[in-house]
């Protein structure tokens, strides 16, 4: 052998190990430790401390801790990931009254907080969350089902969707007046709700009747659609509506078929001609709040998205009198959900819920799951104000079932 | 003025009489005219054969008195006759053809610098210079054989020279090297056009000068082929007018194996030519003696073979024919789109007389396309296919009479019959659970039939157009000092007809489109077009020294469409092209002209107008008995569209050609071109009342038996506002840039070319129609009863797209004679893409009332916040916020690679790789951060392999 050839294969064996030594155990994936720090609601103090906490990775990794006497959640062994942080717990109207030095009604009170999408990767990471309180709702919405589905010809079919709402509490509750609120739903949203928390912008306003079913036991449900008859005729994975409570109607050339025996709903405001009943969009966003207030929304201001001055005008509605919202968001085709397309202030829902197809048309059905059963087998459903939580996704549930 | 219009419904117009006489009157007498002059020209070859000798020749040339230029056209190989061949003297315009010997002779021709240009299927075009001095001049010419043995090869556009309309003249070499499969494959080479992959599963229209699909440019981008326009104006469209429907030619009909050369013209055409805006195509199929030859190309996506030859019948001329069938898949991992084109032509050309050439070509093309399921798909029944079938006739003939002013005669007969037969089987979506099905043809209230699911049902559409072409023309000229003046001047005929049945469903009870653009039209009810032109030009040169020279190209086209009759179109289009030769090294040419385009039967006849609106619905869901739908048919006549007029193109030009030593040179030229009265849907209001019955009045439900309805006890009566579907001139277009094309010569050393071509464009398009819209945030009762209280009007012309793009493609040509072998490598780069769509703030200016009166808006009234019109507050309306942001994509770039090898005579074959590095990467536009792929889809590749037997 040459000497030359000697002189070239010992350099490349330390050129070879020479990249070897770079190479370090330490280098592989590590667990880590997460510091989650709960703070209290603004104008409450003393309310934290033995609150469970979340934390759950968009590709499954789960952990719970509760926080100790300082507000402080301590997770060890954490996989790094991008995750949803959360907290809810809620306090009683004494305990309410205590942290506040407030005279409220009786009732529970939700504290709850949440951060989405969190990248977590460093060791020792200290995270701060930030909560708000509101007055757990007696009147919940508690089903969307906005996806449709395929009909007996494998085609699209849509007539059959509906919104349910749930009385959650133990109370009667009348909802005739209050107004049922479809969210602006363009790809881009029309807000940003980092610039403002006061309003929300809403394209649909429908009040709820004086006549009909509209005075709610304890754990009733009612049913809202567009087309209150039974779908299953021609969609055998559809629903039977023809029970519906009440109904959007609308004498449009391409609506559906309206059942003169159902209420109607009463169609305050609408942002698009020829659309006098309720338009939900198939592959969302979907956001749906519930209203009440004593003002007139058809005097609310409409605007145009920010920043536009053509395109649609929606209703620029006060935040504040959202009793129960739902931030429906769209699936995207990469298996994620944009949440920079939130339409709802953390104390209105902290979190999304969302169905699994990019288009829609699945029959998938988002509901509100059942936290507890009381001892008449009432079932209560959960609400944290964090949708993530609170809802979940299932093509296998009925009008009226709860799971 | 908008108030003006009356809410009464016009009588529908009876066009029975219209109908029976429009085809057997104008169009057999036309027929019969081709059938005698056709007749007449089979019986003449007899008489004169005998006469073809080259005794005759001396004669000739002898003649007392004449100056006749005699050429003798050999083969350069095997000196052989060469007949039927271009032999054209310039810029005198002089024309002749060579007979059965070869032998052409040009007669009368004044003293003087003449240039003989002599054009031949499959032969070098051959350019000599004659002086004339008062003697009779007799010339032997031998033409090269087209091979890549020559020093000389075009493998990419040529530009034509200056003082002449603008063109890109496309020959068969640079047809051969590309593979093109169509003449839309042919258009790639065009200056400023994308490289792009064959694809013949989509059709493909002509569009010139323009960065976006526009209706108006390709409706009037003409394609003429061996002298005959391929006529668009008796195609129809279902429905209303629309600005996406495909319209103008669709280019995959024409099969590029057939075509001798291409000539796009994208300035301002000569005079000769009309019914068009943005262009010309002018297609020169093959015609003369030429071997056998067999063709095959195949890529991943398609495939086509051909089979042609030009043979020598003796005393008959020659005869052509070619066969080409063309197989496309599109992306052959999903076989769910297919193409398939027959096509066929025999030509025939001869000489009936030493004075007279003729040249007869008749074609068929057969096009199918088909679209369904993939095989490894469920198969649910539903497709869409399209069958197109075209036979035509083109008839060319010169007559060279020699007299002064008549040097000679030309004329030109067409005739095209065409079959468009579109099926689809579908699964019709019932989304809603509820779809009336109307078929209302009359105002009225109907009780409608329904479907609560979706159904199956298929049906279609048939179209058979057909087309007339008659065209005369007079050619001399006239030499006056150091001016030479050549004339042409001429008239045409056009007739057009549709005798298709339209839209069709196989079940009128399940219709494809059960609402109001689904209506059944018959288009032999449509009204046939007349058109008539007439046309002079006047080319003149003038050598004013040695060095300087002007060359003015002056014409005036009249056109005038559907004569004497209320929807009659007129136009005068005056063009001229320049140039003058202001050193021996630069050329400066300029050009103005209008171009017109009649609106064709679609445009000038559009469909009544249906408007369909609940009356009432009621649908108990325990009384099946009970259910019932009432709807409100409106049908409005539309007028014949009275002031609709031709669609404009004003041209203007201005460049420089700079000739460099070594047959280098470099053209920049700017271009123009504005189309202000584009064929668009024009906003034109009705209002007209509608009952609706509820069961709190109408309607009486009747316990388990059918619902009563009483018409006269309305629960509301809702004034409707309806447009009428009128045709109008309002869609404004502005296309400016400027052209590249340069010439920068060979690399000796590395036997390569290299060719510069490019453009930047701006393309922008807004409307002038009147700019109306439904107020927004009006009470929710009039969304409930679906109306509008009013239309509120913006001001025009002030909404805008704007294209702007700038692309360069550097070829380098390499050309090696001894291996009979030409290699291109070709880079594009798009070094700028801009988009940008204006909408700037706006307030109103009117308000038009449900009686249709017109109402101005003031400051004074926009002034005021609580101004309410009918209780719809005015603020609500004004439209005020920032302008779009405009989106510029990366600079793109993709090289593609082609190589031309002959073997020996027998063949050769072709072989390319379109984006040949595969560069296809992942960029974001200045606008979105989303990341999106460019030159998706360019990589391909393909062979031809060719025999010449």
């Amino acid at each position: 052998m040459k000497i030359s050839s000697l002189i070239s294969a010992a350099l490349s064996i330390a050129a070879v190990l020479g990249l070897s030594s770079c190479l370090s155990s330490d280098d592989q994936t590590q667990p880590i430790t997460v510091y989650v720090t709960v703070q209290d609601p603004s104008g409450l103090t003393g309310v934290t401390g033995g609150q469970p906490v979340s934390l759950i990775s968009t590709t499954g990794y789960s952990y719970t801790a509760t926080t100790d006497g300082s507000g402080t959640a301590t997770f060890t062994d954490v996989i790094p990931d991008i995750y949803n942080i959360s907290t809810s717990w809620s306090i009683t109207s004494d305990q309410y009254m205590a942290a506040t030095g407030e005279t409220v009604q009786h009732g529970t009170y939700v504290l709850s907080g949440a951060l989405a999408s969190q990248v977590l990767v460093a060791d020792a990471t200290r995270i701060t969350l930030s909560t708000n309180c509101a007055r757990k709702q007696s009147v919940l919405l508690s089903k969307v089902y906005y996806a449709g589905c395929k009909d007996n010809n494998n085609k699209n079919y849509l007539a059959g969707r509906f919104i349910e709402l749930y009385n959650n509490s133990d109370e009667e509750v009348d909802i005739a007046g209050m107004y049922l609120c479809l969210m602006e739903s363009g790809s881009t949203p029309a807000y940003v709700i980092s610039t403002q928390t006061d309003y929300i912008y809403i394209k649909q306003v429908f009040q709820f009747p004086s006549e009909g079913n509209h005075i709610l036991s304890p754990g009733e449900h009612i049913v809202i659609t567009n087309s209150a008859v039974d779908h299953r005729v021609n969609a055998s994975e559809d629903f039977d509506e023809s029970a519906a409570d009440f109904e959007c109607k609308s004498n449009a050339a391409n609506a559906p078929v309206n059942n003169p025996a159902t209420p109607a709903m009463i169609l305050v405001w609408t942002a698009f001609t020829g659309i006098p009943n309720m338009n939900l969009v198939q592959s969302g966003p979907c956001g749906i709040a519930l209203i009440e207030t004593d003002e007139n929304p058809a005097e609310w201001e409409p605007v145009y998205a920010d920043g536009k001055s053509t395109g649609t005008q929606q209703l620029k509605a006060p935040a504040k009198y959202v009793v129960d919202g739902v931030d429906i968001l769209r699936y995207r085709t990469d298996g994620t959900v944009d949440v920079s397309t939130k339409r709802f202030y953390d104390y209105i829902d902290a979190g999304y819920t969302n169905i699994t197809a990019v288009s829609g048309y699945t029959g998938e059905v988002v509901y509100r799951v059942v936290e507890s059963t009381t001892d008449d087998g009432r079932a209560v459903l959960k609400d944290t104000n964090y949708s993530v939580d609170d809802w979940a996704c299932t093509t296998d549930i009925e009008i009226g079932e709860y799971k | 003025m908008r108030q003006n219009h009356s809410t009464k419904f016009l009588k529908p117009h009876n066009n029975n009489k219209e109908m029976k006489t429009r085809f057997s009157s104008s169009t057999h007498q036309l027929l019969f005219i081709i059938c005698c002059l056709l007749f007449a020209s089979f019986c003449l070859p007899a008489q004169a054969q005998d006469q073809h000798t080259r005794r005759e020749v001396k004669r000739i040339a002898a003649r007392k008195g004449g100056k006749t230029i005699t050429l003798n056209l050999v083969d350069n190989n095997d000196r052989g006759p060469l007949i039927m061949a271009n032999c054209q003297l310039k810029p005198l315009g002089a024309y002749a053809a060579t007979n059965l010997d070869g032998i052409a002779t040009l007669e009368n021709i004044p003293d003087g610098e003449w240039t003989i240009e002599v054009t031949y299927v499959g032969y070098e075009t051959l350019t000599r210079k004659i002086v004339m001095q008062g003697e009779d001049v007799s010339l032997t010419l031998s033409m090269e054989p087209l091979t890549l043995e020559l020093h000389n090869v075009e493998v990419v556009a040529k530009q034509s020279a200056s003082g002449e309309a603008t063109a890109s003249v496309i020959g068969r070499q640079a047809i051969d090297h590309i593979q093109a499969f169509s003449l839309d494959d042919i258009m790639q080479l065009v200056p400023g056009a994308d490289m792009k992959v064959t694809n013949l599963t989509s059709q493909s229209n002509v569009q010139i000068r323009t960065l976006v699909n526009d209706n108006t440019n390709a409706f009037g981008a003409s394609i003429v082929v061996d002298g005959v326009p391929m006529s668009n104006n008796g195609a129809m469209t279902q429905g209303g007018f629309s600005s996406t429907a495909f319209v103008g030619t669709d280019t995959r009909q024409i099969s590029a194996d057939d075509i001798e050369s291409v000539e796009v013209v994208r300035g301002i055409p000569s005079a000769e030519y009309g019914d068009l805006t943005s262009g010309l195509v002018v297609v020169h199929s093959k015609v003369g003696v030429t071997p056998w030859q067999v063709k095959a190309k195949v890529n991943p996506s398609g495939q086509n073979y051909s089979v042609g030859k030009g043979l020598h019948v003796g005393k008959w001329g020659t005869v052509n024919f070619n066969l080409d069938y063309a197989q496309a898949w599109g992306d052959p991992r999903q076989k769910t789109r297919s193409f398939d084109r027959y096509s066929g032509s025999i030509g025939w050309s001869v000489d009936p007389s030493r004075r007279f050439n003729m040249t007869t070509k008749v074609r068929f093309n057969l096009g199918k396309d088909w679209n369904g399921n993939d095989p490894d798909a469920i198969d649910d029944g539903t497709f869409s296919s399209a069958k197109n079938q075209t036979l035509s006739l083109t008839h060319n003939g010169k007559l060279s009479l020699g007299l002064p002013f008549s040097r000679s005669l030309t004329y030109t007969i067409g005739l095209s019959l065409n079959t468009s037969k579109s099926r689809q089987s579908s699964i019709v979506t019932n989304s809603t659970g509820l779809l009336p099905i109307l078929t209302a043809r009359e105002t009225g209230y109907y009780n409608v039939p329904w479907m609560t699911s979706s159904y199956a049902a298929s049906g279609g559409t048939t179209s058979t157009p057909g087309n007339v072409y008659v065209k005369v023309g007079n050619n001399f000229f006239v030499k006056v000092g150091p001016t030479r003046q050549s004339f042409k001047m001429g008239m045409d005929y056009h007739y057009d007809w549709n005798n298709g049945i339209g839209y069709y469903n196989d079940d009128e009870a399940h219709p494809l489109r059960p609402n109001s653009s689904g209506r059944p039209r018959s288009f032999k009810d449509i009204p046939g077009v007349h058109q008539f032109n007439a046309f002079a030009e006047d080319n003149f040169t003038w050598d004013i020294n040695k060095v300087n020279k002007l060359k003015l190209q002056a014409g005036l086209r009249f056109t005038s469409f559907q004569m004497f009759k209320d929807e009659a179109t007129y136009a005068f289009s005056p063009r001229f092209n320049a140039s003058f030769t202001a050193t021996r090294w630069l050329d400066i040419r300029a050009g103005f002209g209008l171009n017109s385009k009649t609106p064709g039967m679609d445009y000038l006849y559009p469909d009544k107008k249906y408007t369909d609106r609940v009356a009432a619905n009621y649908m108990p869901q325990d009384n099946p008995a009970g259910q019932t739908i009432v709807y409100h048919t409106n049908v409005y006549e539309v007028e014949r569209t009275k002031g609709l007029k031709n669609a404009t193109n004003y041209k203007t030009e201005f460049g420089f050609d700079i000739k460099l030593p070594d047959g280098r040179r470099m053209s920049i030229l700017a271009y123009y071109d504005k189309t202000p009265g584009g064929f668009s849907s024009a906003t034109e209001y009705i209002t007209y009342t509608a009952s609706f019955y509820d069961t709190s009045a109408g309607l009486m439900p009747v316990a388990g038996g059918a619902t009563l309805i009483d018409y006269s006890n309305p629960a509301r009566i809702d004034t409707v506002f309806a447009t009428t579907g009128r045709v109008g001139n309002n869609s404004v277009s502005v296309n400016k840039g400027i052209e590249l094309d340069w010439d920068l010569g060979k690399i000796k050393p590395l036997q390569t070319s290299v060719y510069l071509t490019g453009a930047y464009m701006e393309s922008k398009r807004w409307s002038k129609d009147m700019n109306s819209q439904n107020p927004t945030s009006y009470p929710a009762r009039y969304s409930l009863a679906n109306t509008v209280p009013f239309k509120i009007v913006y001001p025009s012309e002030m909404n805008s797209t704007t294209y702007r793009k700038f692309s360069t493609t550097l070829r380098l040509v390499t050309h090696i004679p001894a291996l009979k072998m030409v290699a291109s490598l070709a880079g594009q780069a798009i070094f700028y893409n801009y988009y940008h769509s204006e909408v700037p703030a706006m307030d109103p200016i009117a308000w038009i009332d449900t009686d249709l009166s017109y109402h101005e808006i003031t400051s004074a009234m926009l002034a005021d916040d609580s101004y309410t019109i009918k209780g719809v507050a005015l603020k609500n309306q004004r439209k005020s916020g920032t302008e779009n942001e405009p989106t510029k994509s990366p600079v793109t770039w993709l090289v593609s690679g082609r190589l031309t090898k002959e073997l020996g005579r027998i063949g050769g074959f072709s072989f390319y790789a379109n984006n040949l590095l595969y560069h296809e990467p992942w960029k974001s536009t200045s606008k979105s951060g989303t990341l999106t792929q460019q030159n998706s889809g360019s990589f391909s590749f393909g062979v031809e392999i060719y025999f010449n037997l």
